[in-house]
């Protein structure tokens, strides 16, 4: 009893920490103390201090304030990712699981050949054909992610494909997607939400790697993967450029990583406490 | 006999399909690209090619053949060794990628090796003695490590060795030998977290089995449980993780290469990227899936020699 306290306790810090990035990432522009678009040429390369507190960049804008604009992209692009992949990958792995045979044999044969592109060779080729710009960084990645989901729900779905809850609802006549929808799902839907969670801190590292490769958008719109790749350019003279929206990464990262695990044991163990 | 026959037969196959559809996917990726190839090849002399000579070039790179045919007879050219020639400046693709493999392949190989002596003895150590101070502090790097992008790793040590310390020369490619060290630093690092955390699960797990209460209520030492049974099992797994790590390594080197200006695979695909030089790209991805296929398949195929319930299910005909 004190365990699943103490396992909730710490999944609504990390759901409250969560909630605060979002806050950001919608309310960033307005929150931010200067204008993130806004150049000061009296102001170029200026190291943290009191009035910039991570410092400007080399066209002297708030390097805090455009960390801040940059929430938004960065978060909704990897919750959007995260999204996409996991109704793209559920909706084949159940299908697959489900009916078997042809279906999925298809299926199967098609995540085979996506697994043979190893790291993110597929991402970077599909982004660099497709053109940089955030939604083709977008693409690139939802179109390897889905196969993760794919995976893990057909494996779950052939589990129980043949138990008798499954077999009783088609005595009784229901139809495919009815039993799809009120008996396979809601049995697969915890394991899910654990993929999706520990999915977010993934996604964000490998949207911010396309991003810092000039893959994603483009000047002067502020993403935190591209504001490094700039600030690389700087790094003798003035790192801190580059160190601030590493941090930024860092710390959402982090974030992510514990909501992930912390849903994961409370999940594991509610399941575990009520079986 | 038979039996064994038919299902060597129907793996190859499966292998052959599975081949197909790896390089139909590259060979596709081309038509992904906004532009027509042929255009983008006479634009990059930086004149406006007239619609005729846009039609003339089309003909003459095959393109107006069916989708079918382009494939096939890229297929075999591949099969050939030959990758087509670069759409910029019309040099032979195939040469300048391997070129640029071998440098990839050595700093994957260095960095996996790097990577996996470290986290073999750390996982294992940390699976034995679960929750010590060590295991936690263990936990806790590899934590930090992988909540980093791999790119602000590169950097920070770039930051430290190359410009405060000066131990190392800032960019690789003028460095020779000397410029390999920092990015298979960067590489080992993220490969060793991850693979170290792999380990300690692996072996944590095989350290529940029930042949190990046996083995302690014989009065077997602890020392010989682990390396002489708990080890010699987890091998396998293990041996599927440094194959599966490999192909992340060789197909995730380009952020490290860019940083480092290291002249490998990704680096010159991300150049080619830049200048929209496509033949490139789909001969990277093509390249590195076959490499990464073939070790994958001899992974698979060397299980037997590690492992005897492997090769007894062989035997049996082939289930599994």
């Amino acid at each position: 009893m004190r365990q699943k306290k103490r396992l909730r306790l710490r999944l609504v810090l990390y759901v409250v920490l969560t909630a605060g990035l979002l806050f950001v990432a919608v309310f960033g522009e307005d929150i931010a103390p200067h204008d993130p678009y806004e150049t000061d040429f009296m102001a170029i390369d200026t190291p943290p201090n009191r009035e910039f507190w991570l410092g400007t960049d080399n066209l002297g804008r708030c390097m805090f304030s455009r960390i801040l604009a940059g929430a938004g992209s960065s978060l909704l692009a990897t919750a959007a990712i995260v999204l996409a992949t996991a109704l793209i990958g559920t909706a084949l792995g159940v299908a697959a699981g489900y009916w078997g045979g042809c279906v999925d044999a298809v299926i199967q044969k098609l995540l085979l050949i996506i697994q043979s592109f190893p790291g993110q060779v597929m991402s970077i080729a599909v982004a660099g054909v497709l053109g940089a710009g955030l939604r083709n960084a977008v693409l690139a990645l939802v179109s390897i992610g889905w196969v993760t989901y794919a995976r893990m729900s057909r494996s779950a779905v052939m589990k129980i494909r043949n138990a008798n809850f499954i077999r009783a609802a088609r005595l009784c006549g229901q139809s495919a997607p009815e039993i799809i929808l009120w008996h396979v799902l809601p049995n697969i839907r915890n394991i899910l939400l654990i993929t999706m969670m520990t999915a977010l801190s993934t996604t964000m590292l490998l949207l911010s790697g396309l991003s810092f490769l000039g893959l994603s958008s483009k000047p002067p719109y502020p993403e935190w993967g591209f504001m490094m790749n700039e600030g690389r350019k700087v790094l003798m003279t003035a790192p801190w450029q580059a160190l601030a929206p590493g941090l930024a990464i860092f710390v959402t990262v982090v974030i992510l990583n514990r909501l992930g695990d912390s849903a994961r044991d409370y999940l594991e163990f509610m399941r575990d406490y009520n079986g | 006999m038979k039996r064994n026959i038919s299902f060597v037969l129907s793996r190859l196959g499966g292998l052959l399909v599975l081949l197909a559809g790896v390089t139909f996917l590259s060979f596709s990726l081309m038509y992904l690209s906004p532009g027509d190839p042929a255009e983008a090849l006479l634009r990059a002399g930086g004149s406006m090619p007239s619609q005729e000579a846009i039609e003339e070039k089309r003909e003459e790179m095959g393109l107006n053949r069916p989708f079918l045919v382009q494939y096939g007879s890229w297929l075999l050219n591949f099969a050939k060794g030959d990758l087509g020639k670069s759409m910029i400046d019309g040099k032979d693709v195939t040469r300048q990628l391997l070129t640029a493999l071998k440098s990839s392949l050595a700093l994957s190989v260095l960095s996996l090796a790097c990577g996996v002596a470290v986290a073999l003895p750390v996982g294992v150590y940390a699976a034995v003695r679960k929750n010590s101070m060590f295991d936690r502090v263990a936990g806790f790097i590899i934590f930090l490590r992988m909540s980093m992008p791999v790119f602000m790793v590169g950097l920070g040590f770039l930051y430290l060795f190359a410009y405060r310390l000066r131990l190392v020369p800032i960019s690789s490619s003028m460095a020779g030998a000397a410029g390999i060290i920092l990015p298979v630093i960067t590489l080992a690092t993220g490969i060793c977290a991850k693979m170290a955390r792999q380990v300690r699960s692996m072996i944590s797990d095989e350290l529940k089995a029930s042949y190990v209460d046996g083995l302690r209520s014989r009065g077997i030492r602890e020392t010989r449980i682990l390396f002489a049974h708990v080890l010699k099992n987890a091998m396998l797994p293990i041996i599927t993780l440094i194959a599966l790590s490999f192909g992340e390594l060789l197909g995730g080197t380009a952020i490290t290469e860019t940083i480092f200006s290291f002249p490998g695979i990704g680096k010159l695909v991300m150049d080619a990227i830049h200048l929209r030089d496509y033949t490139i790209v789909q001969g990277f991805v093509v390249i590195v899936a076959v490499i990464f296929f073939l070790v994958y398949g001899f992974t698979e195929l060397s299980y037997g020699l590690f492992d005897p319930r492997v090769r007894a299910r062989k035997r049996e005909g082939g289930k599994g």
